[in-house]
C-alpha cells in the first residue's frame, strides 16, 4: 500500500467561472492507515485478492483546506457525491463535529465550508486508495483545493 | 440566515407551466422580477446567467430536487424562489431522475458566503424526506411558504 496518495494534475485547471485567489498551499496532509478487524461478507467463499482487501478494510484521512473563495459550492459538491459513488467505500467528511456522508450532495452541502475551512476526508473500505486519490484529483481539477 | 429570509414569498410557483429545462429557469427568473424588481437588468440576462450555469454541469443534484443559481448584480442581495411541477421536469440530474422541486437562487457578486450558506439552509431542509414530501404535496403559495418557515424553525431547535 502506497502512503501519500494525492495526485497532481498537471493541467490548467479548465473551470470557465470560478476565479480563484491562488493562496500558498498550507494545507496540512495527514494520511493514517488502519486496518480493520475483517467483517464477515457475503463473498467470503472468493479467495481473490479482491476480496481479501474487501475483508480488510482500509481507512485513510486527509485533511482538506478549502482554498477557492466560493468555497465547497454545489458544483464542486455534486462532482465530489458522484464521484465518491463510483467507489465502494464508504467516504465521509468532517468539519468540526459534523459529519457528512460523502456520496450525498445535500449533505456536503450542508457543511457550508467556505474559503479557509478544513475539512477531514475520510474513505474506508475496500477501495479507499483509488477513492482517496480520485476525489483529492478532482477537487484540486475544479479549484477546490490545492495540492 | 432562515429560508424565509431569502425566499421571495411573492414569487413561489407551487404549479409550474414549463416542462424544459430553459422553461422553468424563464418562468421562475420571471416570477422573481415580478415579485422584486431586478436593478437595471433585463431578466433575459439572468435567464442566460443561470443557463450557462446549468451548462457547466446540471444543478439537478438528486432526489427530484434542482438548485439552478447564478450570482448576478441584479440583485444587491440574494433572493431566492421556489417552484413544484407535479409531473416532474428532465434536468440531466445527478440520479437520471426528473425533478418537483427546484429552488432558484441569484447571489450578488461579492457575495460568496451569503449563497453557502443558503445553500446550507436550503440543502438541510431537502435532506429531510418529511419536508420534501411535504412540499410536493403542497398546491398553494402559502401552504409552500409555511413549510419553509416550519423548516427553519425545525432547524433552530
Amino acid at each position: 500500500m502506497r502512503g501519500g496518495c494525492v495526485g497532481i494534475i498537471s493541467e490548467e485547471p479548465t473551470s470557465p467561472t470560478n476565479e480563484v485567489v491562488m493562496t500558498p498551499h498550507n494545507a496540512r496532509e495527514r494520511i493514517t492507515e488502519t486496518e480493520k478487524s475483517a467483517a464477515p461478507r457475503a463473498d467470503d467463499s472468493s479467495s481473490s485478492r479482491e476480496s481479501q482487501e474487501a475483508m480488510t478494510g482500509t481507512t485513510l484521512e486527509q485533511a482538506l483546506l478549502i482554498t477557492n473563495p466560493n468555497g465547497f459550492h454545489l458544483r464542486p459538491a455534486a462532482a465530489f457525491a458522484e464521484t465518491a459513488r463510483k467507489f465502494q467505500c464508504q467516504v465521509t467528511i468532517r468539519k468540526d463535529s459534523t459529519t457528512v456522508n460523502g456520496k450525498s450532495p445535500l449533505d456536503l452541502l450542508v457543511l457550508a465550508a467556505a474559503e479557509g475551512t478544513e475539512l477531514i476526508l475520510e474513505v474506508s473500505g475496500a477501495d479507499a486508495e483509488a477513492a482517496l486519490k480520485a476525489l483529492v484529483d478532482l477537487l484540486t481539477t475544479l479549484e477546490v483545493i490545492r495540492t | 440566515m432562515r429560508m424565509v429570509d431569502f425566499v421571495v414569498r411573492d414569487a413561489i410557483i407551487p404549479k409550474l407551466t414549463a416542462n424544459t429545462k430553459e422553461g422553468v429557469i424563464r418562468e421562475m427568473v420571471e416570477s422573481l422580477r415580478h415579485a422584486c424588481h431586478f436593478q437595471n437588468t433585463e431578466p433575459e440576462d439572468v435567464v442566460k446567467a443561470v443557463l450557462k450555469r446549468e451548462q457547466i454541469a446540471s444543478t439537478g443534484i438528486g432526489r427530484g430536487v434542482a438548485i439552478p443559481h447564478a450570482k448576478h448584480d441584479c440583485a444587491d442581495h440574494l433572493i431566492c424562489t421556489v417552484a413544484l411541477s407535479p409531473q416532474g421536469v428532465k434536468f440531466d440530474s445527478l440520479d437520471g431522475e426528473p425533478v418537483h422541486i427546484f429552488v432558484l437562487l441569484i447571489s450578488p457578486t461579492d457575495k460568496p458566503g451569503d449563497h453557502l450558506r443558503a445553500l446550507e439552509k436550503v440543502s438541510r431542509g431537502l435532506r429531510d424526506d418529511n419536508l420534501v414530501k411535504q412540499l410536493r404535496q403542497a398546491t398553494t403559495s402559502e401552504k409552500i411558504w409555511d413549510i419553509l418557515g416550519q423548516a427553519d424553525d425545525h432547524q433552530s431547535t
